[in-house]
């Protein structure tokens, strides 16, 4: 495979691709994780479908139509949760379901070839553009320095938002950012996971990570290795027997999860005795 | 008499012909300790709240005379316990105001939050995880962040909930002595307890009366609008009676 990667153009950009969308996932995970917005972030996954229908509909890039609309999405539903009485896991699954429903409805509409739906829903890892490769780099760029430069205040806000608000922090912005990193996140590394699975890649790494630690910052890094290793394991699996590389990737992080906790009992086990 | 540390003029929070506070006056001075009582639902959180800027009021205003006005403890809120964040880092929290966004925390930060922890009887938990601890624990660490800004006046909400009676006796010393140099104002659901410490004692149902004692009878808390009862000794609970508009 080593030799293939830099025989086939697709497969280096793979592999780019899993290192970079490795690392804001690890990030942004961590985030989704101790903030318990794991619901949310499917809610956002499974609605930018819509943006990507109708970016197809209107014969636009798809992957930046599914930034925008779950970008808005995230930020309608941090909106309307704080504006509306409306349950916050309603207004999830009414977005969740709505996305899902334009995107298949604008890609039906659409004259002429339809996409793979496949590739979207449930990731290749063949379609994967050097422009892709920009978007994922550039988030990555971003996600670095926001939570280089903010991370007390993220992890403040995230402990106990209401408290930081008395310290008049702008706690509101800091949350309408942080679901935009999240909403971007997912979309930048849909190629990869698929819509439908890439909530793994935000989850399974962190609970990984969190059975070695309890430090917030020890999660994050821990879970980009975790996310890197499981990306590029899955990406070889996928390669070899060809199948989507979303599911590949959630076996080897599962596997991945398995292994880490065996280790920890034996490790446990010896030092008791 | 010196300038009041805090000066509530004729605040008004919440709309409507019933709003959940209304024309309160209220000043507090430099070693003021003052107990807050009322029914549930009276408002004595909505007041606190106002007070430290979480809700803006409909009418009225709300003054400092201090530059380092307010350390904050809110009413036990269910904190995600598995939370990864170890002790000293909620403690230092409490400096986000004076430290906003970008600025980091230096070691001396770090030795204050020490410092404040072994005030509070619970040196050498720094580094343990936050969701780990006992409810009084919890509280300990909670006073800690509200006083590493060091603070004139600090703002507690029913501290004493979900903790153990021995805590509760050991808050009520810490407090003694923080009021040789800070104002303190305290939600208590246990009027029995404060009274023997608080200097006076301020009834808030919808309204506020300053009772300027911290002796009072049960005639004078249904003068005030009060209808809570007074116990005296124990841990009976919260009574809660109708306001008298409802009855």
């Amino acid at each position: 495979m080593i030799n293939a990667i830099f025989e086939y153009r697709f497969l280096l950009h793979a592999v780019i691709a899993s290192i970079l969308s490795g690392i804001v996932c690890g990030i942004i995970g961590t985030y989704i994780v101790t903030n318990r917005i794991v619901f949310l972030s499917g809610g956002i996954a499974h609605a930018s479908f819509g943006g990507l229908g109708l970016a197809w509909y209107l014969n636009f890039n798809p992957i930046l139509g599914a930034a925008i609309f779950s970008v808005l999405t995230a930020l309608g539903i941090e909106f309307f949760t704080d504006k509306t009485r409306v349950r916050n896991d309603s207004i999830i699954g009414i977005w969740w379901s709505m996305g899902m429903a334009l995107g298949i409805f604008f890609i039906y509409l659409s004259p002429g070839y339809t996409p793979n739906l496949m590739n979207y829903l449930f990731g290749s890892i063949l379609t994967i553009e050097t422009f892709d490769l920009y978007l994922i780099g550039a988030l990555a760029i971003v996600t670095i320095m926001f939570f280089t430069l903010f991370y007390r205040p993220i992890l403040f806000i995230s402990f106990d938002s209401e408290y930081v608000k008395t310290h008049k922090i702008p706690v509101a912005l800091f949350k309408y950012i942080l679901m935009s990193l999240v909403a971007l996140s997912i979309v930048f590394s849909m190629k990869i996971a698929g819509i439908v699975l890439i909530i793994s890649l935000l989850t399974i790494p962190q609970a990984i990570a969190n059975q070695i630690t309890n430090n917030f910052k020890h999660i994050m890094f821990l879970s980009i290795l975790f996310a890197i290793l499981g990306s590029l394991l899955g990406l070889a699996i996928s390669w070899y027997i060809n199948v989507p590389s979303g599911a590949t990737i959630i076996f080897s992080l599962i596997t991945l999860f398995v292994l880490v906790n065996i280790v920890i009992k034996i490790i446990k086990n010896s030092c008791i005795s | 008499m010196s300038l009041p540390l805090l000066s509530i003029k004729n605040l008004t929070v919440g709309y409507g012909e019933k709003p959940i506070l209304s024309g309160i006056n209220l000043d507090v001075f430099k070693n003021d300790f003052i107990g807050i009582v009322g029914p549930n639902g009276g408002g004595k959180t909505t007041l606190l709240k106002a007070i430290v800027g979480l809700i803006k009021p409909a009418e009225g205003e709300i003054f400092f005379n201090t530059m380092n006005p307010v350390g904050y403890l809110p009413q036990m809120n269910q904190h995600d316990n598995r939370f990864p964040i170890p002790v000293n880092e909620v403690v230092l929290s409490g400096l986000f105001g004076e430290k906003g966004i970008f600025k980091r925390f230096t070691k001396a930060d770090f030795e204050k939050a020490e410092y404040w922890l072994e005030f509070a009887g619970i040196k050498g938990f720094a580094k343990k995880k936050y969701g780990s601890l006992s409810g009084g624990e919890r509280q300990r660490v909670l006073l800690c962040r509200a006083l590493i800004s060091n603070p004139d006046l600090l703002i507690l909400d029913e501290p004493n909930t979900f903790v153990d009676n021995k805590f509760e006796g050991e808050l009520y010393e810490l407090l003694k002595q923080l009021n040789e140099t800070k104002a303190i104002m305290i939600v208590s659901h246990d009027l029995g307890t404060i009274s023997t410490y608080v200097k006076s004692i301020a009834c808030v149902n919808r309204d506020l009366h300053h009772h300027k004692s911290n002796i009072i009878t049960q005639q004078q808390l249904e003068s005030y609008n009060c209808p809570i009862q007074l116990i005296t000794h124990g841990t009976v609970p919260h009574t809660v009676l109708l306001n008298h508009d409802e009855l």
